[in-house]
Formats: C-alpha cells, structure tokens, sequence
C-alpha cells in the first residue's frame, strides 16, 4: 500500500513557498500597518491639538461669563449698601451722592445682567426691576436737588422696600455664587442646561442623539438629569417669580410702569376694512392708484389698533410696494412706507422740507411748522411738528421720507402726533422772554428763541422757551421752563453733510 | 452695527420686516427688560440666533436693503407699534415665546410684545 507520501523535496518547496508569500503577506501587511500608524497618529495629534484649542476657547469664555456674574453680584451688592446708606442719611447732601451712586451700580449691574448666557425669560423681571431702581434713584436724585431737602418720609419709605427687594436679590446671587464654587458648576453647561430648557415641549426638539449623549454628560459628570430644574438656573426663575409678588414703585420716570399711554389724537368711530381701503385710495391719491391693486393684509393689536393696507402694481407685484397701516378708530394713517431704490438727488434739503409741507397740507394737516431734515441714501426725513398758537408742539411731530430724485414722497410716520396731539388750551408763559433769556448761560451767545412744548422722559410736557445759542463753534438748545423758569435742558446740534442732528 | 444684526436677521424679508426687525432692537434698548444700549441688546447672549452662529459677520454690500432699514429704524419708522419680540413660527425653538400676544405679522415673521 503506497502511502501519499510527498516526495520530502517537494514539502520542502511548498513549505518554502509558504513562507515566502508569509514574509511577502507580513510585508504588505506590514506597509498597511505602517501607513495607518503613521494616520493614526497624526489624526490623533490633530485631534489633540483641536481639543487643546477648544478647551482654551472654553476656558475664555467660561472666564468672561465668571467675570460678569461677579461683577453683577458685586454691583447689586453695592446698591443695597448704598440704599441701606441712604436709609440713615440727613441731608441733602448725602441723599443726592447716595442715590447717584445706586444709579451707577444700578446701570453696571444691568450691563453685567445682560452678558449672561440665560434666556431673556430667565432675566427679565430681574433686569427690569434693577433699570427701575437706577431710574428711581436717579429721578429723585435730580428732585433732590432741586428741593434742597434731606429724603421725605414717603421717599424713605420707597426707598426702604426697594432696599428690601434689592437685599433678597443679593442674597440670591451669593447663594448662587456658593452653588457655582461647592457644585464645580461652569456657565458654559449652565447656557446649554439653559437652551435645553427652553427647547422642552417645543415642536423642534433636539435629536435623540444630543438628548442621548447629553444625559451620559450628565451621569459621568455626576450633576442632576434634565428632569430636576438645575441650580442657578432655578435660582434665577425664583427669583424672578419673587420679585413679581413686589408692587412696583410708584414714581414718575420712565420706566414706571403707572404710565400707560393711550392715544388722543384718534378721535371716534370705528371704521371697517373696506373703509380702510377707501381711506388708504383717497390718501394716495387716483393717478397714481392707476394699474395698482390695494389689499387688506391684516390686522395690528399695538397700542393702536389697525388695519394693514398694501398697495403694489399689478404688473409688478414684487418691486416698490407701499405698506400703511390705518388706525381702527377714526381711519386715520398711522404710517405709510414705499421701498423703492432712490437716484442721485435733484433737489435740496430745503425743497424737500416744501415738498412735506405741501403733502401734508393737500392731507388737512395745516400749520405745520419744519423743525429737521435728515438725509441718507438719497432720501430726506422731513420732521414737523404743529402748532397751537405759537407754541411748536414737539411731542405731536410727523414725519415725512422724501425721496430727492424726483420728490416723490415715500413715507409718512404719524404715530406720534395720532399718539399725543389733542387740544391743551396751553397756559401763557408765566416767565417772558427776556426774564427767560438772563437765566441762560453767559457763556453762550444766543442767537434765537421761540415757545415749544417739550416732552420729557416719562412723557410729561412742559412749557419752554427754546434758545438758539453758541459757544466756540459748538451749538446749543437751551430750553428754559416757562411757568418757573428752570433750565430743563440743553441739546447739542451737530450739522454734518447728512443734516442737523440734535443730542 | 444695528444694519449687520438686521442683515443677519431678516435678510430674505420685504422691507418692512426689515425695518421691524430693527425697530424691535430699538425698543428694546429702550425697555427695562433689556440692555440699556443697542450693542448691549444686539450681543445679549442667546436673544438673537444670527449673533448666536455668527450669520451678523456675512459681508454685506453697502448698498444692502438693511441699512437703509436701520436708517429708517433710527429715523424713528416702527411698522410694529413698540413691539419687543419677533419670531419665526416655523422655526422657532423656544416654547414660551408663543405665549407672547402677537401684535401683527410682517413677512415671516410674528412680532410681539
């Protein structure tokens, strides 16, 4: 029986050739292990050096957001010091430096307030309860002044519940100050905690695979899931129900939230839409309506209620439209805006303040006096203002968007005027001219005067006389009460190429 | 600057929506709420997604749409009547801004107080 014996020349050889194609395939493989060795690692330094670069980026902006809730809590920290200062003072003297000062503090901690990674909502009634103080303490500072007197018993009691608020706000940013250091808590996770929040029962939600990953962050990083409000940011949220419990402060600024504004100047009845458009045909004017459609395109709630009105060419729907908005009550036009793109200009500033004047006249708006003209791109912002007597009547102004290459008046804004002109029976002056007159400055030459109705901050009018005067190629508007002669307040005018502008 | 965040904003809107938009960071500077300068309003983080993923850089032309709009916005022209907020409801992603009262809609977009 022969057995299937290899010729032992013949194993030899196969058994070499075996070999070989190993050493041949360990080569290969060896070249292919080579190349992903040198792949990995250099993908593995770049993305080393990406993290680096990343963790450095995070730790800037980790130190920045630091730095400003620091500085918030330092600054509200100040406020209720120099509240709490205020609530010992005697004088004049010390009530007007210590209300300046919660001023300040009270400006910086608004700004800091806004840099902050959290969601308005999370802010708001906190950021606008330190506005209120600051413009509080800055309004009766300016009392003071006048008054010559130490803090009123209802001044001080104001001041004692401000102090009150603000000492529990200050409270609550040092508990979150502790929560920050003892919990190793960044803002860079407290911003996304904070999206996240927002995002929930949103119709976007984030992919499953963010929300996935979000949780293994959380478990390995050992901090609270998203189903428990996180701290900080449910601090912040009891704080702003809290202060919400606070009846606001009543005073007489800007921000006091007794004023509300209704309009005057609508008049009565109600007008329906198809009015809306008669009204919105006659303004324009018939030639111009020719081969254009008008139509409703809705309905505004602000503070007065209107109809939308679009005017566009039928053979052009896209290009130079007109939008106005006509008021509910009384079908006046609240404002009327045309884009189209404007040339270089044919006429002056001058011709374009006549040309608003005219158009306001052929509308039954008479009397109107110019008090600017603005220019940019071609076009002039004409601003008038009417007249009861001889008295300007600043708070009632309109305006009028002229465009200078072929006079056509694009816009006209008259919320201001619909908002605040009714009738005054304004009151003479009780101070005339020339008593008015010593009390400017002599330092200033004065060039000019007349009697306006000036607005203030919180929207109350007084009676001024307007001084033209000049110093050192420097111009000014001195504005000197009429009924008591206080120097209410000085403007600056600055002429430049595009017109006269008044700060 | 108040010209970039309306570029970046409302770019594609008619140009009403474009002065709205810059009307609405206007009366927020204005309001209590909110940062007391147009840049504090414009960077508070998180209140404007085009600042948020820098779409406020794109180059813009000079003669872009915007910042005529801004001019107009600054001129004192509000088509939205004192409104604070504006969203886009079909893509925004925070749920308490639908509980707004929406005042009226331009373009996209609704706008609020």
């Amino acid at each position: 029986m022969t057995h299937e014996f290899k010729e032992p020349h013949e194993t030899i050889e196969r058994q070499r050739d075996q070999v070989a194609d190993l050493r041949k395939s360990r080569n290969g493989l060896g070249f292919l292990a080579g190349v992903l060795g040198v792949t990995t690692a250099l993908f593995g330094y770049l993305g080393y050096n990406q993290y680096v670069q990343n963790q450095a980026f995070r730790m800037a902006t980790e130190n920045h957001y630091q730095r400003s809730f620091n500085e918030l809590s330092t600054n509200v920290n100040n406020m209720e010091l120099e509240m709490s200062r205020l609530m010992a003072s005697n004088s004049t003297n010390q009530a007007v430096t210590g209300l300046t000062e919660v001023s300040r503090q009270a400006t910086q901690a608004s700004a800091n307030m806004g840099q902050l990674p959290l969601a308005t909502l999370l802010l708001s009634r906190t950021n606008q309860f330190v506005n209120t103080v600051g413009d509080f303490s800055q309004n009766l500072a300016e009392r003071k002044v006048d008054a010559n007197t130490s803090l009123t018993t209802e001044e001080q009691s104001k001041i004692r519940d401000l102090h009150k608020q603000t000492a529990f706000l200050r409270d609550e940013l040092n508990k979150m100050g502790e929560q920050l250091t003892t919990r190793k808590l960044t803002w860079v996770d407290l911003q996304r905690q904070a999206r996240m929040q927002e995002q929930k029962g949103s119709k976007q939600q984030t992919a499953w695979y963010d929300r996935l990953w979000n949780k293994v962050l959380f478990t390995v990083a050992g901090q609270e899931t998203e189903t428990q409000a996180p701290p900080v940011l449910a601090n912040f949220q009891f704080v702003e129900t809290e202060l919400q419990k606070y009846s606001p402060v009543e005073y007489d600024g800007r921000y006091s939230e007794q004023i509300k504004i209704t309009p005057r100047g609508l008049g009565s009845g109600q007008i329906t839409q198809e009015q809306a458009v008669q009204i919105a045909q006659s303004w324009i004017g018939q030639p111009y309506l020719q081969g254009h459609q008008i139509n409703v395109t809705g309905e505004g709630k602000a503070a007065i209620p209107s109809y939308g009105i679009s005017v566009v060419a039928k053979d052009n729907p896209n290009q130079n439209k007109i939008n106005m908005d006509i008021s509910k009550t009384g079908g006046h036009v609240i404002y009327m805006l045309k884009d189209r793109p404007v040339g270089t200009p044919t006429i002056t500033r001058d011709d374009a303040a006549a040309v608003a004047r005219d158009y306001l006249a052929r509308r039954g708006f008479n009397n109107f006096e110019v008090t600017t003209v603005e220019e940019y791109q071609n076009i002039a912002v004409v601003t008038v203002v009417p007249k009861e007597g001889n008295v300007s009547l600043y708070p009632d102004k309109v305006k009028v968007r002229v465009a200078m290459d072929d006079k056509e008046v694009i816009g006209y804004d008259g919320t201001a005027y619909l908002t605040f002109h009714h009738n005054r029976n304004l009151s003479q002056p009780t101070i005339s001219r020339d008593d008015a007159r010593k009390r400017v400055s002599s330092q200033v030459a004065v060039t000019g005067d007349k009697l306006v109705l000036l607005a203030k901050d919180n929207y109350q009018e007084i009676l001024c006389w307007e001084f033209n005067a000049t110093r050192e190629n420097m111009n000014y508007l001195v504005y000197i009460n009429a009924q008591n002669g206080r120097e209410e307040k000085i403007l600056r005018v600055e002429t430049t190429n595009a017109g006269k502008f008044i700060f | 600057m108040l010209a970039r965040a309306i570029h970046g904003e409302a770019r594609g809107e008619p140009y009403e929506g474009q002065v709205a938009v810059g009307a609405v960071i206007l009366n927020r500077s204005k309001h209590p709420s909110f940062p007391n300068s147009v840049n504090g309003v414009i960077f508070q983080p998180g209140a404007f997604t085009a600042v948020d993923d820098g779409q406020i850089w794109t180059p813009m032309p000079e003669d872009a749409s915007a910042v005529k709009a801004a001019r107009d916005a600054l001129a004192g022209w509000d088509p939205t009547g004192g409104c604070i907020y504006y969203w886009n409801p079909a893509t925004a992603t925070s749920q308490w801004i639908w509980s707004r009262p929406v005042v009226k809609t331009i373009g996209k977009h609704y706008f609020a107080k």
